[in-house]
């Protein structure tokens, strides 16, 4: 589904972040991407997503057969690529019921299929509102505009769930999130675990993994994947910390 | 000052409104004299350096659009869109065919300026004779007006369907001045809506606005107006409000590309009265929207929006300036715009807190989104403030589209077409949500959609 090669990427106009990330990920799979910060784990989500910030010097990302790389962040999404945000952001005067809709029959149009009408529309979204223990008044404020910390992650789990994407990215959805906001969240993303779908996690801790349970788990470090394994190294990482896996890469 | 065509207005004098009332021609007299010392506006002058009119000295302008009986059958289809009451001027004298004067209210006096110089002059007379430290452009205005709206509401009459104050202006064959004058007075606890709309017709519009059969009897039709042509569109508008009075005031301009549009308004308040204003500029080739509001006793207050959406190389100026002249007053001001192709903005607000009124609140906000390289905006707000115990913030941006939104918006699906118009949606509907009449929201919205 999608494969990665010898992606080299930094931000525009500084020093290469990324030096050559090699990954491939299957339908159904869920992989973890770990690491300490500053490794480059954002800077993956967003040059998949499409954000012109960032600039790919090398490499080449494949995506059900099409270059990744040459598509605007629009034809992704189309294609199915979702990125939850890490930070999302504010649009006072957008409303979220309207922006939802706009985008479901942008990515619709995209695909060849009908456009829903305003009140097939709201039924299908009240519905996941509900499964996400959000208040119907979310859809009727100003896109992300004053929503707390965990109104926002919630929000971008219901925008997946709206959109359905093929594949989704979430960027650490789990950063400032408490117990049970956490668990909320976690169980929307896992309603959408289904064997044409796959997830990439990126994330600091080992927390979110214990509810969205991970197929591979990948450690980056200064721009590169220094060790993968399964979801047993996310365990290993906890409980010894990125510093052991620096002084065994050192070695070799 | 020493321009020919100046001079020569004072050898017109049949032209005063005030010919057969010594004290008013003696103020108009002065006046004239005062404008030909001044002239025209120029950059030279601090309030001015936007915005030149000094062009217009240059140019020779008749001092007003001769009445044409034509004017009578104009049929206007937009008026038949919406409830509200219209009072429809044309090009400076009222339409009485288009008008629903008489039924307003007997608790509203509404009737011409002319109609009232000639029936109740002393009525008025107060009105008009505070006038010595005006600016030019007012001067100008008292010395040449040709008519205008006299509207007087009774204590505690309160009208909730809006005053449609329609001032509609027809392509002129050569350059000519229009000077309108308004006076508008609340009594005590008195509450009204109005909906002051600028707009010109092009003469397609105006034939399709006419009734055709009254269009054959009449030969003199206004025929070829020359491209070059301008109208010089000089209003100046004095509300006063008297105690717990509330105005609810919305200021549409969309005057044809050859206007060049400015307006004085003057809003005065007594103790705990309110007005909520909301000024639109979209029209016209030069627009100075001058606002002056006066807090002169305490629990006096105001609202000020303002937005504007400009493209080609239009210009528009908002002045706009707050005397918090007691205690307790308070004031909030937000002006928006968005600037396309070679357009002009300019914006300068001011607040000014006098010694004696303590405990003024009071916040001013100018955004403007600049959506091409070569657009300008010139934004000052300013504060100046001699009491001690204030709460005042001011600020300005001026930027594009912030690229994290499109890109969000984006990643979404939408494209960048699509995301770009949202984000602009968004910008503008925040300002006209503000509007508290919803038809009058979705006309003006409508207008502004067609713009961009």
């Amino acid at each position: 589904m999608l494969t990665i090669k010898n992606l080299q990427a930094g931000i525009k106009d500084h020093t290469e972040i990324l030096h050559g990330i090699n990954l491939t990920v299957k339908p159904g799979e869920i992989h973890a991407v770990m690491g300490p910060n500053g490794s480059g784990k954002s800077t993956l989500a967003n040059v998949l997503a499409g954000q012109e910030n960032y600039d790919v010097s090398a490499g080449s990302i494949d995506f059900l057969g099409n270059n990744l790389l040459a598509l605007s962040p629009e034809d992704r999404a189309g294609l199915g690529v979702f990125l939850a945000f890490q930070y999302p952001v504010e649009i006072p005067g957008v409303n979220n019921a309207y922006f939802l809709k706009t985008a479901l029959n942008s990515i619709r149009k995209k695909r060849g299929e009908t456009e829903l009408d305003a009140f097939d529309f709201m039924a299908l979204l009240k519905n996941h509102v509900k499964s996400l223990d959000m208040d119907e008044d979310f859809l009727r404020r100003s896109l992300n505009e004053g929503f707390s910390g965990g109104e926002k992650k919630r929000n971008e789990v219901l925008q997946m769930l709206v959109l359905q994407p093929k594949l989704m990215i979430l960027d650490e959805t789990d950063s400032g999130l408490d117990i049970d906001a956490l668990q909320i969240v976690a169980r929307g993303v896992n309603l959408l675990r289904h064997p044409e779908r796959a997830m990439i996690i990126v994330t600091h801790y080992q927390r979110l993994l214990n509810y969205i349970v991970p197929d591979y788990v990948h450690v980056l470090m200064d721009g590169r994947i220094v060790a993968s394994g399964g979801k047993e190294l996310a365990l290993k990482l906890e409980e010894k910390g990125y510093a052991w896996l620096e002084s065994s890469s050192d070695d070799k | 000052m020493t321009n020919d065509y100046l001079k020569q207005l004072r050898h017109n004098k049949s032209n005063f409104i005030g010919k057969h009332l010594p004290w008013l021609l003696d103020i108009q007299k002065t006046s004239l004299e005062k404008f030909i010392a001044q002239g025209f506006p120029n950059r030279y002058q601090e309030d001015w350096k936007y915005t030149d009119l000094a062009f217009l000295e240059k140019k020779d302008i008749a001092w007003s659009i001769p009445e044409n009986p034509l004017h009578q059958k104009i049929t206007l289809r937009h008026l038949k869109e919406n409830n509200f009451s219209p009072i429809v001027f044309i090009n400076g004298s009222l339409c009485s065919a288009l008008s629903k004067i008489n039924h307003l209210s007997p608790l509203i006096q509404c009737m011409s300026l002319k109609e009232m110089l000639l029936n109740h002059p002393e009525q008025i007379a107060n009105y008009l004779k505070k006038n010595e430290d005006a600016s030019a452009l007012t001067h100008l205005n008292t010395a040449l007006m040709s008519d205008g709206l006299f509207l007087h509401v009774r204590e505690n009459f309160q009208l909730e369907i809006p005053i449609h104050l329609l001032f509609l202006s027809t392509a002129p064959s050569i350059n000519t001045m229009v000077n309108t004058r308004n006076i508008i007075v609340l009594e005590k606890n008195a509450q009204i809506s109005l909906f002051e709309e600028h707009r010109s017709f092009t003469p397609e519009e105006f034939l399709e606005n006419i009734d055709i059969e009254a269009l054959h009897k009449q030969s003199s039709l206004e025929s070829n107006p020359s491209n070059q042509a301008n109208l010089f569109k000089n209003t100046v508008t004095d509300i006063f409000l008297a105690q717990d009075a509330k105005l609810n005031y919305c200021k549409l301009q969309q005057e044809h590309a050859s206007t060049i549009h400015a307006a004085h308004t003057n809003i005065a308040h007594a103790k705990n009265s309110h007005t909520h204003s909301h000024s639109i500029s979209l029209g016209a080739k030069m627009a100075r929207d001058d606002l002056h509001i006066q807090l002169n006793d305490t629990g006096a207050s105001c609202e000020l929006n303002g937005l504007y959406v400009l493209s080609h190389q239009q210009h528009t100026d908002h002045h706009t300036r707050i005397d918090h002249n007691a205690a307790n007053t308070s004031s909030q001001e937000c002006y928006k715009g968005i600037l396309q192709d070679r357009a002009k903005g300019v914006f300068n607000g001011k607040i000014m807190v006098h010694p004696n009124a303590q405990k003024t609140k009071s916040t001013l906000l100018n955004k403007t989104l600049l959506l091409s390289p070569i657009a300008e905006m010139n934004t000052k707000p300013e504060l100046e403030i001699y009491a001690d115990d204030v709460q005042c913030t001011h600020g300005a941006t001026v930027g594009q589209i912030e690229p994290e939104q499109l890109f969000y918006l984006r990643s979404r699906g939408l494209d960048f077409q699509n995301a770009t118009k949202l984000l602009m949606h968004a910008f503008y509907q925040e300002s006209l949500g503000k509007l508290k009449n919803q038809s009058l929201q979705q006309y003006i919205e409508t207008q502004i959609a067609e713009k961009i």
